[in-house]
């Protein structure tokens, strides 16, 4: 399990994150919905450790991980897939993928068994693996950027508004693989604007507003909720 | 017409192993490195040092010169970019730093070996070989061909090896590489000891053509960097094409108009793509990283 104990955090002098608590249960998707600007992608890159915790703690199984370097965090099994893909533009699908497993030990057998599954798995990187990952459409982008957090063999999962900028059907078929890989056993943090897809997927949910933790619940009572309803779901 | 060509292709080789320098640390690193000119002038000396002076013979003052020159440029990573990075500062800040670095380093050079100018021989012929009009030293042929193999061994590092793809993640997307797990104190590390490396290559390969001074390295630096941004600033392909085009250019000029407006036409060269095609000549509109 992945706690965040009370974590702030600031840019400059400003203060973004006003000691956040949140609750990340093994093998559950986790979802923290919010407005623009709430802080969500800063609580995300708070616990990969690129925004420094001022205050507060976050623990890993037990193991007090808020001081540790990012490549320490990611060899723990945490991995964030961010806000924007961030692939890398002039490699291949499959020189991306590589990536991905760059903090792992593996033998190279074992890193292309890996990558196999992994095109398996998205169909749609298959049949482009040598392709140029800038060159793609932005859902094959995210399709290589959650491949490519897979070939981590992490076990959280960080992803940050992995809906953004796709058309509907592609949405879909982006939430159809998260609930997959929660299937594979993975824990999962959803960072999500579309309020409504992300709690209707969740186990737990959280709202954020102005960097403070302002509801929480299951999935099913943050959507059954008023407040909830006119701020983040109605139109 | 191709006399000239095939006269600029050894200073185009060196040319553009300094760019290909300049280039590589500013896509890895995102810092410019004025002192680059300078690992050019240690290269030189210290391998000379290591050659003539302790007779240990050519082949080691390659490996000897790449190596202390590394320490050098991993010096220049730990005690300038290091701290400034840790305060946050502005790459202009970096950069400046870099040449404050220089200056410090010609004063060293200045005191271990002295004011004069040297030239050191290859340990090869220099009596060209003729083929019909052309000629060509076998000296010359040795610093094209080190030149290009270098260029070749340092690509298929880039494209093949771990450390090297990790290099391309930083150049392309260095929040995404540490996404990765890529440690950037690391990368920063390598971008600063292996262009130092490859600079001081240029360096052995320049002494036999051109007089090595402790101030040496403001003109192949900025010669070096020229070739960069006309090839392409932090593109490794673009910035080779750019110092052997460099190296042509100046070549040509010299022979059939003036050697006196040499250094003229190369600069008024840079202000045309500077101002026409500031993405480098060589490159597709879509800016290709290493
Ligand atoms: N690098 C930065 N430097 C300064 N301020 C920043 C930086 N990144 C974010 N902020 C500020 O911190 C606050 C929280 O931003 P954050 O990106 O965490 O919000 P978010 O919830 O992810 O928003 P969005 O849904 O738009 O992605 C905002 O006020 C934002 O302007
Ligand atoms: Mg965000």
């Amino acid at each position: 399990m992945l706690e965040i104990k009370g974590i702030s955090a600031s840019y400059g002098a400003t203060e973004v994150l006003h000691e956040v608590s949140l609750k990340i249960e093994k093998n559950k998707i986790t979802t923290l919905i919010g407005g623009n600007g709430a802080g969500k992608s800063t609580t995300l890159n708070c616990i990969m450790g690129i925004v420094k915790a001022t205050k507060g703690s976050i623990i890993l199984d037990g193991k007090d991980i808020t001081k540790l370097r990012t490549p320490e965090i990611v060899k723990l099994g945490i991995s964030l897939i961010p806000e924007g893909r961030h692939i890398f533009p002039n490699m291949t699908v499959m020189e991306n993928l590589e990536m991905g497993a760059y903090s792992r030990k593996d033998s190279k057998a074992e890193l292309k068994n890996d990558i196999d599954s992994i095109l398996d798995f998205f169909p749609i990187l298959k049949t482009r693996y040598k392709q140029l990952a800038g060159t793609m459409s932005g859902g094959e982008q995210q399709m290589l950027a959650i491949g490519r957090s897979l070939m981590g063999n992490p076990q959280v999962i960080l992803m940050d508004e992995p809906s953004m900028g796709l058309a509907p059907i592609v949405v879909e078929e982006v939430f159809n693989i998260i609930d997959k890989i929660q299937g594979m056993g993975k824990t999962i943090l959803l960072v999500e604007q579309n309020a409504t897809l992300a709690l209707n997927y969740a186990d737990y949910g959280y709202v954020i507003e102005l960097g403070n933790i302002a509801l929480e619940g299951t999935g099913k009572e943050l959507l059954s909720n008023p407040e909830v309803e006119k701020a983040y779901l109605g139109l | 017409m191709i006399r000239y060509i095939l006269n600029g292709l050894p200073i185009g080789a060196i040319y553009a192993l300094v760019a290909l320098s300049y280039s590589f640390i500013y896509a890895a690193s995102g810092v410019l490195n004025w002192s680059q000119g300078d690992m050019v002038m240690l290269g030189a000396y210290i391998g000379f040092t290591v050659y003539q002076i302790l007779n240990l013979g050519f082949v080691p003052a390659f490996f000897i010169s790449m190596l202390a020159v590394a320490i050098v440029g991993i010096g220049i990573q730990r005690f300038i970019l290091r701290p400034l990075r840790k305060s946050n500062a502005p790459a202009i800040n970096v950069t400046i730093a870099t040449l404050g670095a220089s200056i410090i380093i010609r004063n060293l050079a200045l005191m271990i070996w002295g004011p004069d100018a040297q030239l050191f021989p290859f340990p090869v012929s220099n009596k060209p070989i003729s083929m019909g009009s052309l000629s060509i030293t076998p000296q010359d042929i040795l610093i094209v061909l080190i030149g290009i193999l270098l260029m070749i061994i340092f690509q298929y590092f880039l494209k093949k090896s771990k450390e090297g793809k990790a290099l391309r993640a930083v150049a392309q997307d260095r929040y995404a590489a540490v996404l990765m797990g890529i440690d950037t104190e690391q990368s920063d590390r390598s971008a600063f000891g292996l262009s130092a490396a490859i600079g001081a290559v240029a360096g052995i390969l320049i002494a036999p053509i051109f007089f090595v001074t402790f101030n040496m390295g403001a003109g192949i630096g900025l010669k070096g960097f020229v070739s960069a941004v006309v090839g392409g600033l932090g593109s490794v392909p673009g910035s080779i094409a750019g110092g052997f085009f460099i190296g042509i250019v100046e070549s040509v000029a010299g022979g059939k108009i003036s050697s006196g407006y040499r250094d003229a036409i190369t600069y008024t060269l840079l202000i045309l793509v500077l101002w026409l095609r500031p993405t480098g000549l060589f490159l597709k509109k879509r800016k290709q990283k290493v």
